[in-house]
């Protein structure tokens, strides 16, 4: 799961150099989610697959660490953009993804590192 | 239950941005979150929208666990993807702006006029039966016009008291 996080992280960051939106927001977010996911199968045993496995990894992110509600939030607006762009029809917004990059790369370390420690 | 919450963040959204309208819709992925769709929103208000969204919800009551997710149209995404969703003000703002162009180009074509044959009188004439004959029931502040009214050029005192007369 750390080599699909890191591979779609990578492929989201090249296509958003490229202009390509959609697929950027898409890989993006998978990059993230797949590292929270990482922690949550290792740390606390989750294993749940259905419809409610994007809210549940964002509910990690908002509950866990002391800067828990501002990186909630991130979370919560990468998500709405890949919604965006696998679902409506217009393309998100790239200042949008651009000012989420940051903290997004810092949810995706840190799960990630936490995941690896255990 | 949802229903109800629906309703309760719809009302919330209408009452503090009534004029820009607002969809909630359950996303496809997951039923605990919520898209928060508000369209025909001017740039520079976009970001505030977002924030407000992000605030409501802390503010919904603890029984409801559900993520809103804020997607916030502009103006212009509005208008090339959502165009059913420009908000009748902004339709106005734009019948405005369409008169005040063609207001302007009359301007511009009767002080040729003036300037050369006519008297000053008829370019108020023009003026006036034009914005009748557009705004019908769009106020226009006279304010708006003189920032965009034609440099009337110089005439000599003299010849214009004798072409008023």
């Amino acid at each position: 799961m750390q080599d699909k996080s890191e591979e779609n992280w990578k492929v989201g960051l090249q296509c958003l150099k490229e202009g390509n939106l959609n697929a950027a927001a898409n890989r993006l977010y998978y990059g993230m989610f797949q590292a929270v996911l990482l922690y949550a199968r290792k740390i606390t045993g989750y294993e749940k697959t259905d419809r409610t496995v994007h809210g549940d990894m964002c509910d990690i992110v908002k509950n866990l660490g002391t800067a828990s509600y501002k990186y909630g939030k991130v979370y919560r607006k990468l998500w709405s953009l890949r919604d965006i762009a696998d679902y409506q029809d217009d393309p998100p917004d790239r200042r949008g993804i651009e000012n989420l990059l940051s903290d997004c790369e810092k949810i995706r370390q840190n799960y990630l590192k936490k995941a690896s420690a255990s | 239950m949802k229903e109800i919450l629906y309703k309760k963040i719809q009302a919330v959204m209408n009452s503090e941005f009534p004029d820009f309208p607002c969809v909630i819709q359950e996303s496809p992925e997951d039923s605990r979150a919520l898209w928060v769709q508000v369209f025909s929103v001017p740039e520079t208000e976009v970001e505030i929208v977002e924030d407000f969204i992000d605030d409501l919800e802390d503010r919904l009551p603890p029984d409801h666990e559900v993520f809103l997710l804020p997607m916030v149209k502009s103006l212009d995404v509005t208008r090339q993807y959502y165009p059913q969703y420009l908000s009748s003000i902004l339709e106005c703002d734009e019948r405005v702006i369409q008169c005040i162009q063609k207001i302007i180009e009359k301007l511009e074509n009767e002080w040729k006029y003036v300037t050369t044959q006519g008297p000053p009188v008829r370019v108020f004439e023009s003026v006036t039966s034009e914005i009748i004959k557009n705004m019908n029931t769009v106020t226009i502040q006279s304010e708006s016009l003189h920032s965009c009214e034609p440099q009337r050029p110089e005439v000599p005192e003299e010849e214009e008291l004798t072409l008023a007369a």
